[in-house]
């Protein structure tokens, strides 16, 4: 009996290693290529949210999966009701829906600390995803998002930096982000979201734990678009021009040592 | 009550100043975060309800090894990959590595003072067992862990490979088929896994050297996964655990810590069912090499509203496993026997041991409840008369509650029930109600306390002598 298990096993090993081969070596690399927006990319999509979002999203994506409260209990952030249209990360203005970019841009890179990075599905799986989240939200059906131009970023240099900072304490960032950048400012206590759930302001010295990104365009979006149910305000209505906000962003990139 | 109550106190109170002490010395945040929770730029709650317990999320990471499930990132999302073009060196192996330590303050309360060493003693464990964790994806769906770990409180404690294991993931399509080869532990994928348990296991105090062992103290662990059968043995070549004999509080079969086999499992028809059907090398009562196989089925329902549950099902078979002894006081709880002997000289039948079960999970917010209710049964050929002086059958019921009431605390119940079989002399039922408050000052960093209480009545037998302990300590991964 014995004798036959290992034969069995052995032949099972060859086999699973054959077929391992073959499979590793043949899957293809998928083209960054946007699919139309149609039902059979739609229910795709609900495929794969099936299988990766439905654990923090919940299964009609409202936020209430059942990782949801384990994830930060009463804290912000929670994870996107998708049947609400309130959008956290976008290039469009506060009140706007986010464009198709927006979702496709949180789901490739995640929010730190938060979601993972779902780099990991090919673009036309993502792309996919995008479809079937906008489904979940009516208003996306007539919506026409446009996303803010970004414009020409100014360089960093010792007087941007210098001008940034004036800026950063002129539009009252350090109430809530502190004098350093560090989270800390009087503001940050008490500051809740949409949810009443209590909210922790960014610390701006560690750049990877910028939820929006950390790159020039990602933190002058988030500027001008704020971060919605948030603390968070849009500034585009009180900056005067667009040099201040990329020196205001040169200032932000200094506070960790990274302009 | 009374009683009890009054040989806990010093150890409750002198657990309630050091958790106090603590929580006032140690920082509210910290900034360390586990390797493998840094590799992917989250919080360890993404992935666990509390460090070690693995929540639905973290379940299919596991499942999926150690890739986002859904996703077949293998080493190019974040992970930084052993070889490419720079091959591997010291620094990128930090990125593989993580650390976990426990250690804690112990205080035993038995019946019979004369029957252990440790009687009413308080026992510091600094630190008692450490875990050296390698883990993540060598290629595209090829995976790997590795678990090294010390432990002082194993008689055959010292550095050990507990579990190591390669997974070959998504060979038939996305979650169809999935291999893992290695030491693991079977039940990974139940819904009240072996391993990885909130309420650490306390492990047994014992004599391995002679035959049958002198047992100090039982262990503090699911009774559910135990082999509760008293009286049987392991083949004379194959001596290991607590020498010849197998302990009826030993975790088993499908239930065991670390085995060595292979497994296939995956998700042919979606995302609701799994399955799993594996072997485990392992050796005859005869002392002959043979294999061990089971099968697992699991029902996922996970859906929204914050809940979500899984009911599952295994059967376990390993074929002429044990001898079945004619001494007394076999079955690891031979205190009173005098002198060493073989095992070899009192077996009387070779049994087949059939173990099958099944396991439940709610999770509802933060409260996470689960349970495994688990049968064994002895099959085996002897004369009527001999065969009257033992019990087949015998089962074991283990339910768990922990609540993550804030994000520092979290508070955890369990109630174990064995009903033994074996040698009827011999056995004994034994069932324990287990409470622990946890303190987490960073998400990987815990302070506990915590109280087992014996609910039979003691008595000044192995089984019973123990009537309750107290332990505080602390559980930190890094």
């Amino acid at each position: 009996m014995s004798r036959i298990v290992n034969v069995i096993i052995r032949a099972v090993s060859v086999a699973v290693i054959v077929l391992m081969t073959g499979i590793l070596t043949t899957i293809a690399s998928a083209q960054v290529v946007k699919p139309e927006q149609n039902a059979e990319n739609v229910a795709a999509g609900k495929a794969i949210y099936d299988r990766t979002c439905v654990f923090c999203h919940g299964a009609v994506g409202k936020g209430d999966g059942p990782v949801a409260y384990f994830l930060t209990g009463n804290m912000s952030p929670r994870p996107r009701d998708f049947t609400a249209g309130v959008y956290r990360f976008k290039s469009t203005l506060s009140e706007e829906l986010p464009a198709d970019g927006d979702l496709f841009r949180t789901i490739t890179r995640g929010v730190p600390g938060f979601m993972p990075t779902y780099s990991g599905l090919v673009p036309q799986q993502r792309w996919q995803l995008v479809y079937y989240i906008k489904s979940l939200f009516p208003g996306f059906a007539t919506a026409e998002p446009k996303p803010i131009e970004l414009g020409t970023p100014v360089a960093s240099s010792m007087a941007s930096v210098s001008r940034g900072g004036i800026i950063f304490e002129d539009l009252g960032c350090s109430g809530c982000h502190g004098a350093n950048g560090m989270g800390d400012g009087e503001l940050a206590e008490d500051l809740e979201d949409d949810l009443s759930f209590k909210i922790v302001p960014a610390n701006l010295t560690m750049l990877n734990s910028l939820k929006n990104g950390s790159g020039k365009g990602d933190i002058y979006r988030t500027i001008m678009t704020g971060i919605n149910g948030t603390p968070m305000p849009s500034f585009e209505d009180t900056v005067e021009s667009k040099d201040d906000v990329w020196d205001l962003v040169n200032f932000i990139l200094s506070l960790s040592g990274s302009r | 009550m009374r009683r009890l109550f009054r040989v806990t106190g010093r150890g409750i109170v002198l657990g309630a100043l050091l958790i106090g002490a603590i929580t006032v010395l140690t920082p509210v945040e910290s900034q360390a975060l586990p390797a493998f929770a840094r590799k992917y730029d989250m919080t360890c709650s993404v992935c666990h309800t509390r460090m070690p317990r693995l929540n639905f999320f973290g379940q299919r990471f596991l499942e999926n090894g150690y890739q986002i499930p859904g996703t077949m990132d293998g080493a190019s999302v974040k992970k930084k990959l052993l070889g490419g073009s720079n091959g591997a060196t010291l620094g990128k192996v930090s990125n593989y590595m993580a650390v976990r330590l426990r250690a804690d303050v112990e205080r035993f309360g038995f019946n019979d003072k004369d029957a252990t060493e440790s009687d009413d003693k308080v026992r510091i464990q600094t630190p008692d067992v450490i875990n050296i964790f390698f883990a993540g994806t060598a290629a595209k769906n090829i995976s790997f862990f590795f678990e090294t770990e010390y432990n002082s409180r194993e008689d055959f404690g010292g550095i050990a490979f507990e579990r190591a294991n390669l997974v070959f993931s998504n060979l038939a399509g996305s979650q169809g088929l999935n291999v893992k080869i290695g030491n693991f532990d079977p039940a990974s994928f139940f819904s009240f896994p072996t391993h990885r348990q909130q309420m650490n296991p306390v492990g047994p105090e014992a004599e391995t050297g002679d035959f049958p062992p002198d047992i100090n103290r039982i262990p503090l662990l699911p009774l559910a996964f135990s082999s509760k059968f008293f009286g049987l043995t392991r083949a004379a070549s194959r001596a290991g655990g607590e020498g010849f004999a197998i302990l009826p509080f030993e975790p088993t079969s499908f239930n065991a810590p670390s085995a060595r086999g292979a497994t296939l499992y995956g998700r042919p028809f979606g995302n609701d069912f799994l399955y799993q059907v594996g072997l485990v090398d392992s050796t005859r009562a005869t002392g002959e090499r043979g294999y061990d196989y089971y099968a697992m089925l699991r029902y996922d329902y996970v859906r929204g509203e914050y809940w979500a549950a899984n009911v599952s099902a295994f059967y376990y078979r390993s074929p002429e496993s044990a001898n079945l002894t004619s001494m007394g006081s076999m079955g690891g709880m031979g205190s009173s026997m005098g002198g060493a002997s073989s095992g070899a000289d009192n077996q009387i039948a070779v049994a087949d041991m059939t173990r099958y079960g099944i396991g439940a999970r709610v999770n509802y917010k933060t409260l996470d409840i689960f349970g495994a209710l688990i049968f064994d049964k002895l099959d085996y050929t002897l004369p009527a008369m001999s065969a009257s002086a033992w019990d087949n059958d015998a089962s074991g019921l283990s339910l768990e509650a922990n609540w993550a009431a804030t994000q520092k605390w979290m508070f955890s119940t369990r109630y174990d029930k064995m009903d033994a079989g074996g040698l009827v002399a011999m056995a004994k039922n034994s069932s324990w109600l287990t409470v622990q408050a946890k303190y987490y000052t960073s998400p990987n960093i815990a302070f506990y306390l915590r109280g087992h209480n014996n609910l039979e009545s003691a008595d000044d037998s192995p089984v019973r002598n123990l009537r309750n302990a107290v332990l505080a300590g602390v559980d930190m991964a890094f």
